[in-house]
């Protein structure tokens, strides 16, 4: 019965890994052997760093990496900074309005995001935010901020209020309440929602592909390498959107808990 | 002198008025506590004065300063709350100095004070530990010391007995006391329990739906309960409430007596025997005359069924539950 359950797993985890597996067969394999050939190697039959030499040296790639970077970093920012406020906010409502109000604000998740970037894309053009980083990382914020909000509701909703009204009788005032106690509490849960965030804009596509087409970031790169048949590089640029994710995956696993989405008691 | 006073304040959950129209005046190095079963809003009373919570009218006064609508950073009190709330991501020392913190007090000051009070509660030894890693005596001195650490006008304890063992208890209470004694304070004390509100309190507020039935000392409360309800809760064997025309007392309502205020020896009613057990060291019989059922503290185990004879030394008539008369 182990068994089973073992070759099962093997497969499982083979047809999980197999993708990023053919990525570095055609970052490292010279091309000769994998995007030139009708049936490609399958094994690395020789290894080369050329392909990511020319990655590297192209000077599009860096600025997309750049400005993924800064895209993924202010929807991290932006996310908590405004997912920590609305979420203390709901965390003060009875739990069901809470929980309705945060439904709410994933129904623009609901949406084909297709449907939503056209329109912010037109007016972006208007007030200069148009394919600058800063837009494009506030389109993307509708995706991100009910994740971390939602996250971060579960995450207050786990600390006893208590402690809060602790720190008010002990002198206190609100903010000095929140950054002292609540935050410092809060914080494997800003972190998990500050990874998600990360994450969530560091590979979308559609907002990006609309609002910041002409300096692209690095996921809409490869889209237009790929469409027009430079697949080597596409791959290439490839590894390093994939590697940063699998890093922080990593790390987000220290801090994904059950309890932040459950909004359990702890003492 | 008047420390606290609560002018007529209402509180409601929804349509349900938890404090009702409540006023009370607390004295100044007072030990008041306030007593009533869970549920009967006596840690909302407790918020109210904390300022954690606001009353939907009235007004409270602390030194004769209205504080109706300070925040609870502003009214200069003290709050031990019953799961402690101490800070998790703050060791014992942190916890302590946090209060000492906000008022922004020096270092040197804040380190004298901890250790001062540190050494009184005898927790000197763990003050560079961790809260999650000490015991729950240990985290109720914690608590206590962070409450103590300044110089508050009020201290607020909602049953901060109750996490603890028995054995640990006693020794909590001994503690309470002569720390109120010592630090000449007032203390607002929450609890269910009547034999701790016995021991630690100077008067007693018995909350009962949304106000206090009524305040006085144990013996006051034990001896003469103002309504039924209050016979019924005081005391490890609540108040027997039986109609007066049974022990041919001509008055239309209830006499209430307590199990041990008959004479045995004195063989003027017999009531018939249906259940005895034992409480501490007395029995008690559950015994029925006619159409009513009522406890007597009797001196020997009695068989069901059995015929007790006795006389009631001492009652008090009550009318729809309340107070009538003296004896």
């Amino acid at each position: 019965m182990n068994k089973i359950i073992y070759i099962i797993l093997v497969i499982f985890i083979i047809f999980l890994i197999y993708p990023i597996y053919v990525l570095f067969l055609v970052s490292f394999v010279p091309a000769i052997f994998t995007v030139d050939r009708l049936y490609p190697y399958q094994f690395p039959v020789a290894l080369t760093l050329s392909n990511l030499e020319l990655a590297l040296s192209n000077p599009q790639m860096i600025h997309a990496v750049y400005k993924s970077l800064e895209t993924a970093t202010l929807v991290g920012i932006i996310a908590v900074s405004l997912g920590i406020p609305t979420a203390y906010g709901l965390s003060k409502l009875p739990e069901k309005i809470a929980y309705a109000i945060t439904t709410i604000l994933f129904t623009v998740n609901m949406m084909p995001s297709i449907v939503i970037a056209i329109p912010i894309a037109a007016d972006f053009i208007k007030i200069g935010l148009f394919d600058t980083a800063l837009g494009l990382a506030l389109a993307q914020e509708l995706i991100a901020l009910p994740l971390t909000s939602f996250i971060l509701l579960g995450t207050f909703q786990s600390i006893p209020p208590e402690l809060e009204y602790q720190a008010r009788v002990d002198g206190a005032g609100l903010f000095r309440s929140i950054f002292e106690v609540l935050i410092p509490l809060a914080r494997e849960g800003i972190i998990a929602s500050f990874l998600l965030s990360w994450m969530l804009s560091w590979d979308e596509f559609t907002f990006a592909v609309l609002i910041s087409p002409i300096r692209p970031t690095l996921p809409v790169l490869i889209y237009l390498y790929t469409t027009r048949g430079n697949i080597l590089e596409a791959a290439a640029f490839s590894l390093f959107l994939t590697i940063p994710v699998l890093i922080l995956t990593v790390f987000l696993q220290k801090y994904l808990r059950g309890e932040y989405l459950g909004g359990g008691l702890k003492g | 002198m008047i420390k606290l006073e609560l002018d007529s304040i209402t509180k409601r959950y929804g349509k349900r008025a938890v404090i009702n129209e409540l006023s009370v005046k607390i004295m100044d190095n007072e030990f008041f506590v306030i007593l009533g079963p869970s549920g009967e809003g006596k840690s909302t009373l407790l918020r109210l004065i904390a300022g954690i919570e606001k009353p939907d009218s009235g007004k409270i006064y602390i030194d004769g300063k209205d504080v109706t609508e300070l925040p609870p950073n502003k009214r200069n009190i003290a709050m031990v709350f019953q799961n402690y709330a101490l800070y998790p991501n703050k060791n014992v020392f942190e916890n302590i100095a946090f209060p000492l913190k906000m008022m922004k007090l020096s270092k040197e000051e804040i380190n004298k004070r901890v250790n001062e009070i540190a050494e009184r509660l005898g927790i000197k030894e763990i003050l560079d530990k961790p809260v999650t890693k000490i015991s729950g005596g240990q985290q109720q001195r914690v608590a206590l010391a962070r409450a103590l650490v300044r110089d508050p006008s009020l201290f607020l304890l909602d049953e901060p007995l109750s996490n603890i063992d028995p054995r640990t208890r006693f020794s909590a209470i001994k503690l309470l006391k002569s720390i109120q004694k010592e630090y000449k304070k007032t203390f607002i004390y929450v609890t269910h329990n009547h034999a701790e509100a016995a021991t630690l309190a100077d008067r007693i507020g018995v909350l009962h739906e949304g106000k206090f039935e009524q305040i006085g000392n144990y013996n006051e409360l034990y001896e003469r309960p103002l309504t039924k309800w209050i016979g019924e809760f005081i005391g490890d064997v609540p108040m027997n409430f039986v109609n007066a025309k049974v022990f041919k007392i001509d008055f239309e309502g209830e006499i209430g007596f307590r199990p041990e205020w008959v004479n045995l020896d004195d063989k003027v009613f017999e009531c018939e025997v249906e259940s005895s057990e034992i409480i501490g060291d007395s029995y008690y019989v559950s015994c029925r005359m006619e159409t009513e059922n009522f406890v007597i503290r009797a001196d020997r185990k009695y068989d069901i069924g059995e015929k007790l004879k006795f006389s009631i030394t001492k009652y008090y008539k009550y009318i729809n539950g309340k107070l009538a008369s003296n004896f």
